[in-house]
């Protein structure tokens, strides 16, 4: 089953046939798709007000001509955009496509929402695009003189007002960032949020067509399943390469994490996250509050604050994240609470039961990452930093000198991608086709997708002249990772032959190193310190290299 | 290109230009990464979001006749993020020690931080010592004076500061900024490492005026 558009997979034999299937693997879980738990949904982005009434009476600065201009370019760009893509979709006769106005006059008209309903078509865009023109569209009030305006004629762009509700996409997360929402002056972060909504926009524009087919390529392969559950495939595989769509995604990743815990689930049996639960309570209600326990508490609001599902105490999300990493640190004393797994969970949380995101965290830290990635010392994710910069000096010389040259070490970016499977200012989108790969495939795909990260953007990375510049580029280069097609692409295509075994090997010796040299910066430390020791446990090597370990078709 | 915030602008074409590399530590949700927004952008958000790794920013302040650019590294707090400041504090010039001043604990980590930056930093590092959360002096459980006197006797600079109210944020990054030498010489990278390096790469330098 291989796309013709994107192809994902053709490459597959230069892999070194590392990948061997391990099909016909019995299921002991029906692979009911229950959504009833899960907090997303596909639904109108729902609206907030969330400044304080001060703040609503300021009144932001004239924009410069520059920004003006800027802004005018950017909304006629996004209007035209979404011009061609209504015409685009009416076209389709599977897709049924709606296109309505509130107004009763049915007529656009400011602070009017247009919902675009394409019941068969799951395209990633609509709500982005309704809310673009809604943002287009939107004055302080909407005079009567506006009113009845069609889209191009409505209010001047240049009397655009930076918004103060929040508008949130169908995962909870807002469209705009807290910097351009809080600083009403600050035009730079706003100008960032149009440029970055406009490159979405444009990528998913262009996609349109490819994920329209392969939304009816999952439709076909879960019809002709039926009730049965999802088997690990090759061309399973390839289809989740290619994107899992929004609503098949709970069901995708409720069968990877069943498949990667499920040996577990025997041996703790089918209560055990209640049971688990049962001594978080115990601990809860203990007047002694635990290190472990307050950092949890400490930083639940602090996991994603500006998604809706976790912003604030009485959030949805906020008790069955804290239940969660509760229950794993009971689970798992050896890791306890990892900063980091906070966002994992919760990403599993948008998706998952909160019994399955718990399990997903399990699969997770145990089966999918190698030990000790999240341990105390974090040994094996600094081992994976440095096989990252050996991969990347194998595919990409010319930016690892460049690098070099400047002495700048990638691992300062990169380590939190690894630590967070890429929830780190990286677009949803794109950081949720990563987890539904590396849910599948296991960690080989966060170093596939890190070196295409770098890849995608290797001449702007060469072209700077500076370590600072080099810097200021890193920090935000997750940013620009919009276009998730032509990633995937240069991740799974481009960058082969991209062998486990060699992973495996270099994992290994960076591990015996980074060992040498914690026990000698804890030895050290403990010379000291009389007070405070530094614990550094180091997980006993890994066993023989197993293929179907870390990736399995 | 880094200007993003409220600070101010370079002065004139005459003027120097001084780089300096300055890393934030201290117990987790002392408010590190607050203050920094704070510094950087004027903002303050009540819940930000917890630094995994590190985050990198940058900004510039004007001190006469020089401007000095910050290269600031704001590190994560847990404990078993500290494997990874050696990757940070490495050829720092500057850093600002954070704790918070209704936590006695986050007092006693922060000492633990100035002397592991004594012993394992560039040499000439200035280290400045942020009590944090000053609006919340009715939950005090660090006196000023108990934190003064150990700044004093560890020769660094020391204030109080609030992030939300912005009290203090510009001031000791300026202190930071007038201490740090600002000669060809004394700016030089000490980048003679001692101790385990951990992640076998030198920091690129700063500190030498341009």
């Amino acid at each position: 089953m291989g796309d013709p558009n994107v192809n994902l997979g053709e490459e597959e034999g230069a892999e070194e046939g590392e990948e061997e299937e391990e099909e016909d693997e019995e299921q002991s879980k029906k692979p009911e798709m229950n959504n009833n738990h899960s907090m997303s949904g596909k639904e109108a982005p729902s609206v907030r007000n969330e400044l304080p009434s001060h703040s609503q009476s300021r009144r932001h600065s004239m924009p410069s001509f520059g920004f003006s201009l800027l802004k005018k370019v950017l909304f006629t760009e996004i209007a035209l955009k979404s011009e061609t893509m209504c015409r685009f979709v009416s076209q389709l006769d599977e897709a049924d496509v709606i296109i309505r106005a509130k107004a009763p006059e049915r007529r656009l008209r400011p602070k009017s929402l247009l919902y675009y309903q394409a019941p068969n078509f799951g395209g990633p865009s609509d709500d982005v695009v309704c809310q673009l023109l809604e943002d287009a569209m939107n004055t302080d009030s909407g005079t009567a003189a506006e009113r009845g305006s069609p889209i191009r004629h409505s209010s001047p762009i240049t009397e655009y007002k930076l918004k103060k509700d929040v508008v949130y996409d169908q995962y909870g997360f807002p469209y705009l960032s807290k910097s351009s929402r809080i600083d009403e002056d600050d035009l730079e972060a706003h100008a960032d949020d149009l440029l970055r909504k406009s490159n979405e926009l444009n990528s998913h524009a262009k996609d349109l067509e490819k994920d329209i087919s392969a939304h009816v390529k999952w439709e076909n392969y879960l019809v002709s399943l039926g009730n049965r559950p999802l088997q690990q495939s090759a061309d399973l595989k390839l289809m989740i390469r290619t994107g899992v769509p929004m609503e098949y995604r709970s069901r995708v990743w409720k069968a990877c994490i069943d498949w990667r815990s499920s040996n577990l689930r025997l041996c703790c049996g089918d209560q055990h996250y209640n049971a688990l639960l049962e001594q978080v309570e115990i601990i809860q209600s203990s007047p002694v509050v635990t290190p472990l326990s307050r950092q949890i508490e400490v930083d639940l609001l602090r996991t994603l604050p500006d998604n809706k599902h976790y912003e604030s105490c009485t959030s949805a999300g906020i008790p069955k994240l804290r239940r969660i990493l509760l229950a794993y640190s009971v689970h798992n004393p050896d890791v306890g609470y990892c900063q980091g797994l906070n966002r994992v969970a919760a990403i599993a949380l948008l998706f998952l039961s909160e019994e399955d995101a718990f399990w997903s965290l399990v699969s997770i830290v145990e089966s999918l990452m190698p030990r000790g990635y999240y341990a105390q010392s974090l040994i094996a994710a600094h081992a994976d930093q440095r096989v990252l910069k050996d991969i990347v000096a194998d595919k990409l010389p010319r930016l690892t000198a460049h690098l070099e040259q400047h002495r700048v070490d990638l691992s300062l970016f990169t380590f939190n991608w690894f630590m967070t499977i890429f929830v780190d200012n990286i677009p949803v989108e794109t950081f949720l086709r990563i987890w539904d790969t590396f849910l599948y495939e296991g960690s080989k795909v966060l170093f596939r997708y890190a070196v295409a990260f770098l890849k995608y953007r290797e001449e702007d990375l060469l072209s700077k002249t500076s370590d600072l510049q080099l810097h200021e580029y890193l920090r935000s280069i997750g940013d620009t990772m919009t276009d998730v097609n032509r990633i995937a692409q240069i991740a799974f295509n481009e960058l082969n032959p991209f062998p486990m075994r060699t992973i495996h090997s270099r994992r290994q010796s960076h591990l015996l190193k980074i060992q040498a040299e914690m026990h000698r910066l804890d030895e050290m430390r403990q010379q000291f310190e009389s007070t405070n020791s530094f614990h550094c446990e180091i997980p006993p090597p890994e066993t023989e290299y197993d293929a179907s370990d870390d990736e399995q078709i | 290109m880094a200007n993003q915030g409220g600070a101010q602008r370079p002065n004139g074409p005459q003027s120097k230009i001084c780089q300096f590399k300055l890393v934030l530590l201290g117990e987790s949700a002392v408010g590190k990464s607050s203050l920094v927004l704070r510094f950087v952008k004027g903002q303050f958000h009540e819940y930000q979001e917890s630094t995994i790794g590190a985050a990198f920013l940058t900004q510039t302040v004007c001190l006469d006749d020089t401007t000095v650019k910050f290269e600031i590294w704001d590190t994560a707090g847990q404990e078993r993020y500290h494997s990874l400041a050696p990757m940070y504090y490495r050829g720092a010039q500057a850093a600002i020690v954070v704790y918070d001043i209704t936590n006695q604990d986050t007092f006693g980590r922060a000492k633990t931080w100035v002397r592991e930056l004594q012993r394992q930093a560039s040499p000439n590092i200035v280290i400045a010592l942020a009590g944090n959360k000053a609006d919340l002096a009715n939950k005090r459980m660090v006196e000023y004076e108990e934190a003064q006197a150990y700044a004093e006797e560890n020769s660094l600079l020391f204030m109080e500061t609030s992030a939300k109210t912005a009290m203090n944020v510009n001031d000791i990054f300026l202190a930071i900024a007038k201490k740090l030498p600002k000669n060809e010489q004394a700016g030089q990278q000490q980048s003679r490492q001692r101790g385990v390096d951990l992640s076998q790469e030198n920091q690129p330098s700063g500190g030498c005026c341009k």
